[in-house]
Formats: C-alpha cells, structure tokens, sequence
C-alpha cells in the first residue's frame, strides 16, 4: 500500500448537486481553482460514478491523479493540480 | 412503471442496454458540461446534445427555433418517427429540459433514461469515448405547442389566482433570497433575491431518489398535494433557468398524469430582474 499524499485542500462531496453550481465537478473544479500548480487536492467521494468522473476528467485536463483510496462508503482521491495551458 | 400516468416516457438502464442497436431509436446525451460528462464516456452509441450551443439560442435569451430544431435532428440523424431516448448529467435536468422542448416542438416518441448517466456509471455499463456519426434526415417539426410554456405575462397574470399553482423548485436558501446564482454562473444572476408571490418551494430534487430515478407516483402525488398542487389547478414550475422546473414539469405531467403544467423557463433570472415585479422573501 503506498503512502497517502499530504494534501494542501480537502474536499466532502456528500450531499452536493442539489443547485447549479454545487454538482461533485463544480466543487472540484471551484477547490482546485484556489491552489497553485503542484498542491495538491483530496476529495472525499461517495459513488463510483464520482470516482469515475473526477479521475478521468483530472487526466484528460492535465490534472495528476496521485492516489485513489476506497474506505467504504468513502473514496478518497489526491489530484496534483496541473500547469495551467499555455496562453 | 411505479403507477405513472404516462409510463412509456420512462425507460429503464436495462431498456436502453436492450436497444443499443435498435436502428428506431436514438440514445442523445444532453449535458450542461460535455467536458466533464459526454467527452469522457458515454452510453455506446449516444450522440450529444450540448445544452448551451445546440438547445438554446444565445442571443435571443430562448430555446432554438424551429428552424434550428430541425438541423439538430436532421445532423443527429433522427427522423419524425424516431424514437429520441434523452439522458444526461446534472441528475437528468437538461434531458428533461430537452424532453420539453422535443415536446413543444411535437417530437411524437421522446422519452427520458431514469436515473441518466449517473446510474448507466454506476451501474458499470459499457462507455464509450467514440463520438458516433448517423446518416444525416430531413427532419421537419410540427408548430410548437405553447400550451407546455408560461411566459412571464402569464405568471404576472396568474398572480392570486387560486385555480393557479406556482411551484418553485429550487433550493429553500434559492427560495427564501439568501442566495440567487454561484459566482461561476454569471449569466444567472438576479437583482433580487427572493420567489414570486404565492409560490410554494418544492425542491425538485424531493422527487428522485438517491440514485435519481423518479420515486414511485404515490409517493410523488403526496409530496406535490400536501402543499396544495392538485390536478385541478393550472401548474406552472420554475426556478432559475427553467432546467431543474423541467425536470418538476415532467413529473407533474407525465408520471402524475396532472392536465395542465407549464414550465416558466424566463425564471427567477427573468422575474427577479424585470423592474416593478413584485416578490416575496
């Protein structure tokens, strides 16, 4: 078992996605919007289907996907935040 | 289906594993954010509807025309007489914000996936990240029926009318004008906080269960007449952009069968901006 990344924020999804603007991805996209390239993001999920949607959406948007842990019913992700696109 | 007044427009995950291949029937994702849905896998087959470029005209603040409508269908390859089976993130909301505009616009077959893409994920089905292409139809649509749509003179005009039922579906915070639109959705904020005079708040979300599929019509019927939206009574649904009221019009129309609902999809961002409306906190 590797060793659990320290993280620089921490995220809860339960109980989001009631309004526009609370959905599981806009409250990662909001945290990771306050970090700096390198910190590091943890976010508590609750379902598969966030699991699956935050990790590969971080791969494909130039996000690192450092750890994924199940701690039933929690899954816990650590997201390295990426450089932001060349302008 | 759970007793629904109109069961066909509800088909199951199953349903749709079923008829993957089934040259009558179009899977259509819808998204608010393809980014973070469609383009990262979708039900095998499905085509997308981006909520904001291809539902929606931009510049006139309204849905597509009917011009407009018949290029989505015809580049989506759908004909009249195809069966449209809509599902997408955001817990369903812009599927059954399309579901109302394919019924305005008179599509004969259009039903909704229960529990949308979320249950297809957490289901483990197959996803694909292939974008699929359909021989391109001449589809044509019928006049828009304006009997499923409030307007805002039709709400001011409905005000303290008791065969008229206003029911906003938003947050209790939505509701009471403690909020009105997160920083990132600029395009939906208001003057005011607050909701039309009258109006109960039923929050959409009190009709699904935790995996989003609808709850069973009895138990529907309860939550909506318990605060006084009976099937006697003209419903118009809102909320901010009229996405999460579709989601509450189909409800009210299809699975409870109620005559006549309408969707106000001008909303808290038309109500709460236009000068001299009244509201309430």
């Amino acid at each position: 078992m590797g060793v659990t990344p320290a993280a620089d924020l921490s995220l809860d999804l339960l109980g989001s996605g009631d309004t526009c603007g609370d959905s599981p991805m806009d409250r990662v996209r909001n945290a990771l919007a306050r970090l700096q390239a390198g910190q590091v993001l943890h976010v508590i999920a609750y379902t598969y289907e966030q699991v699956f949607t935050i990790t590969r959406w971080a791969s494909r948007y130039g996000h690192r996907v450092l750890a994924v842990e199940s701690a039933d019913p929690q899954t816990h992700i650590y997201l390295e935040k990426g450089a932001p696109p060349p302008s | 289906m759970s007793g629904y007044a109109y069961p066909d427009v509800l088909v199951s995950t199953d349903w749709v594993a079923q008829h993957l291949q089934d040259p009558k029937v179009r899977i259509v994702e819808v998204d608010y954010d393809p980014s973070a849905a469609y383009d990262l896998g979708h039900v095998p087959g499905a085509v997308l509807v981006d909520w904001k470029k291809d539902i929606n005209d931009p510049v006139r603040r309204d849905i597509l025309s009917k011009d407009a409508f018949e290029a989505l269908n015809s580049r989506l390859g759908i004909a009249p007489d195809t069966t449209v089976v809509l599902y997408g993130d955001y817990r369903n909301w812009f599927a059954t914000f399309a579901f109302w505009v394919y019924k305005l616009y008179g599509h004969p077959d259009v039903r909704l996936m229960d529990g949308g893409r979320k249950k297809w994920i957490e289901e483990k089905r197959p996803l694909t990240e292939e974008a699929p292409s359909y021989p391109q139809t001449a589809y044509r649509a019928r006049g828009i029926d304006l009997g499923l749509r409030a307007t805002f003179d039709e709400v001011y005009r409905s005000l303290n009318r008791p065969d008229i039922a206003l029911v906003d579906v938003r947050s209790p915070a939505e509701y009471k004008g403690e909020i009105t639109a997160p920083p990132e959705y600029p395009t939906e904020a208001a003057q005011r906080g607050g909701h039309i005079p009258g109006a109960v708040n039923i929050p959409w979300a009190q009709a699904v269960r935790d995996d989003d599929t609808f709850k069973p019509a009895e138990e529907l019927r309860k939550l909506y007449e318990s605060q006084g939206v009976t099937p006697d009574k003209t419903v118009i649904t809102y909320c901010r952009i009229g996405e999460r009221s579709s989601h509450t019009w189909f409800v009210l129309k299809y699975l409870l069968g109620y005559p006549v609902v309408l969707n106000y999809d001008g909303s808290w961002t038309e109500w709460g901006n236009v000068i001299g409306t009244p509201i309430e906190k």
